[in-house]
């Protein structure tokens, strides 16, 4: 009868929260700081940069789902993601060390820190005594060109997700639950935000208790599909984020109704290359993993 | 048969004459051997004609040489003559292998009151002074456009032939030293332009040519070795900056290895004290890179001249988020 009566409140809870929240919108910019390039592009700076947040921007869309991407003039959204091309020591020549992408990311809670996202091209000066023609800055065209296929590789994601986009929370709400197993029941579709497997998040929670109310950071780790027809995602407890989050886990099995998600966050990410995106299946078709309930 | 022999002799004295005259001719104006072929033709429908009309025009024709060219008093004349021109004219030339045409004068040193003479020497054509001097030979100062003034002693009839290439010492030069990433500029389609000022008006005195390369730029007369000290000390200077062995290694090879930009036909030669301002501009020809310098009274034939970024208002750093 519990069994049931809890199933039947989750089910409620997903319908009224599912989709409710939209993903987080991300203004991008793209920035040239490395000042040599600045100087090259000269006037014409402005137009290269953004150009290069939209070449930045269309890369994110097709390699990340989590959030929205928006042109740096749509609107006023909650974060605004920068992308530099810079150097490890502005003091220096550019031509003499490696010219670096470096992000960060701004919200709420201020601006994260400049964090090494890919080496855009190694040190002018490196290329064969100042002769080749790999020794000159590149002109707009190429210069947009190169970023595209850089930016074109999978594999550079990842880093990008745990080095700028801790911090961003995709979820402001979910359900603790003890069945199927210990975890999380998650607002959105595996298939919207294109979380694959090995995709580790961290949730935050409220455990209210009879004399105060305590924050839990847990780990999870991505499940599957939710519900029938599957409309959420069902992440698994791991572990608490330090010594004192592990000693709440008793908390979060103790009052499971009464926790209340505060934010979801990525550790790490893994893109789920099958079915991102893809439509809801119909009612008949079994859920996959955990979720199942 | 004596008076024969005779007439040879004088035949023999007259040609020596005349050859005697052409190669000072030559020597005066340049005329090389490209007039032989002219004088061989002459001579050869000379003879021919001669075969073709009467003996007794060819006779009287003889007769009239005999008692004109070939006689003795006309010989007498044009050898003093020949002798007097060669003994008191010798030819000053001077030779440019470098694309710009350079002004030059030679005034002569043993009179305070004489005026200089002027000319112009091209790749294609030298310029060529007619000196009054002696065979004891005349003191000349010869000035060259952007090479110090050199002292030539005359002889005539010999002359002096000047290369500025391998005689002349380079007055004074200015080596323009842009940073790493000035000379990368460079390489990506960049130029230098080097200013002169005087009395608030800047002039344009000479601009590095396309295509470019990732160097130094020297800006003189001519090409010269870049002392050795000036290598040291760009070493010196580079060994405080924070940058790879080999970027260093490239910087020092590009500086020491400049190209060169002529100064601008109308613009004067530099001298010291002279207020040079220097520009680096980018492919769309902004500034990006500049210095200004008065040029020393006497620090030797070369003047370093290092480049800065001159902060214009889009080399501001980016502002974050």
């Amino acid at each position: 009868m519990n069994k049931t009566l809890s199933s039947l409140l989750i089910f409620l809870w997903a319908c009224s929260t599912a989709h409710a929240g939209d993903k987080p919108q991300i203004e991008v910019r793209f920035k040239i700081e490395a000042s040599a390039y600045r100087n090259h592009f000269g006037s014409g700076v402005a137009n290269v940069e953004t150009r290069g947040a939209e070449v930045v921007r269309q890369a994110l869309k097709q390699h990340i789902q989590f959030a929205d991407f928006a042109a740096s003039n749509a609107g006023s959204p909650l974060y605004t993601l920068t992308v530099f091309l810079a150097v490890s020591d502005p003091q220096t020549d550019v031509a003499a060390q490696a010219v670096w992408l470096m992000a960060s990311l701004s919200g709420p809670g201020g601006a994260s820190q400049k964090t090494i996202w890919r080496k855009f091209r190694e040190a002018a000066a490196d290329c064969g005594g100042l002769s080749d023609r790999e020794c000159t800055w590149p002109d707009d065209a190429e210069f947009l060109k190169e970023l595209q296929a850089l930016l074109t590789a999978p594999s550079l994601y990842p880093n990008l997700v745990s080095g700028v986009f801790h911090e961003l929370s995709i979820a402001d709400s979910g359900k603790f639950v003890l069945q199927p197993t210990n975890g999380w029941v998650l607002p959105f579709r595996q298939e919207d935000m294109c979380l694959g497997a090995d995709t580790k998040l961290r949730i935050v929670n409220d455990i209210p208790t009879e004399q105060t109310t305590l924050h839990g950071k847990f780990r999870a780790d991505v499940e599957g599909p939710y519900g029938h027809p599957p409309d959420s995602i069902f992440t698994t407890l791991s572990e608490g984020e330090d010594g004192a989050d592990n000693n709440k886990k008793a908390l979060l099995q103790q009052f499971p109704e009464k926790v209340v998600v505060r934010g979801v966050y990525l550790v790490r990410y893994q893109h789920l290359d099958e079915n991102c995106g893809g439509a809801i299946p119909p009612p008949t078709a079994p859920a996959n993993g955990g979720g199942d309930q | 048969m004596a008076a024969r022999r005779h007439l040879m002799i004088r035949g023999v004295a007259l040609i020596l004459l005349l050859m005697a005259g052409y190669i000072a001719w030559t020597r005066n104006f340049g005329e090389g051997i490209k007039g032989v072929p002219i004088l061989a033709f002459l001579s050869a429908a000379f003879s021919f004609a001669l075969e073709w009309i009467d003996h007794s025009q060819a006779e009287l024709l003889k007769k009239y040489l005999t008692h004109s060219l070939l006689s003795l008093p006309f010989l007498i004349a044009g050898y003093i003559v020949i002798i007097v021109l060669l003994s008191l004219n010798a030819p000053v030339t001077v030779l440019n292998s470098a694309n710009q045409p350079l002004p030059i004068t030679l005034t002569a040193l043993d009179n305070a009151g004489s005026q200089p003479e002027s000319a112009t020497s091209s790749k294609d054509e030298p310029a060529r002074f007619h000196a009054w001097s002696t065979p004891l030979g005349r003191p000349f100062r010869l000035k060259v456009k952007g090479y110090t003034a050199k002292t030539l002693n005359v002889v005539a009839p010999a002359g002096v032939t000047i290369s500025t290439e391998s005689d002349l010492v380079p007055q004074l030069m200015v080596l323009i030293r842009p940073t790493l990433d000035g000379m990368i500029e460079l390489r990506s389609g960049g130029s230098v332009h080097v200013y002169s000022k005087k009395k608030n008006q800047e002039s344009e005195i000479a601009h590095s040519l396309q295509p470019t390369t990732a160097s130094s730029v020297l800006v003189g007369a001519a090409l010269v070795p870049v002392p050795h000290d000036m290598i040291e000390d760009w070493r010196l200077e580079l060994a405080g900056r924070n940058m790879p062995d080999t970027a260093r290694a490239n910087a020092l090879r590009a500086w020491k290895t400049p190209a060169m930009a002529i100064l601008e036909a109308s613009a004067d030669e530099l001298a010291p004290h002279q207020m040079l301002r220097v520009e680096l501009r980018n492919k769309a020809n902004e500034t990006i890179q500049c210095g200004t310098m008065e040029l020393p009274e006497a620090s030797g034939m070369i003047v370093d001249f290092p480049l800065e970024p001159c902060q214009p208002s889009h080399n501001a750093a980016a502002p974050a988020g």
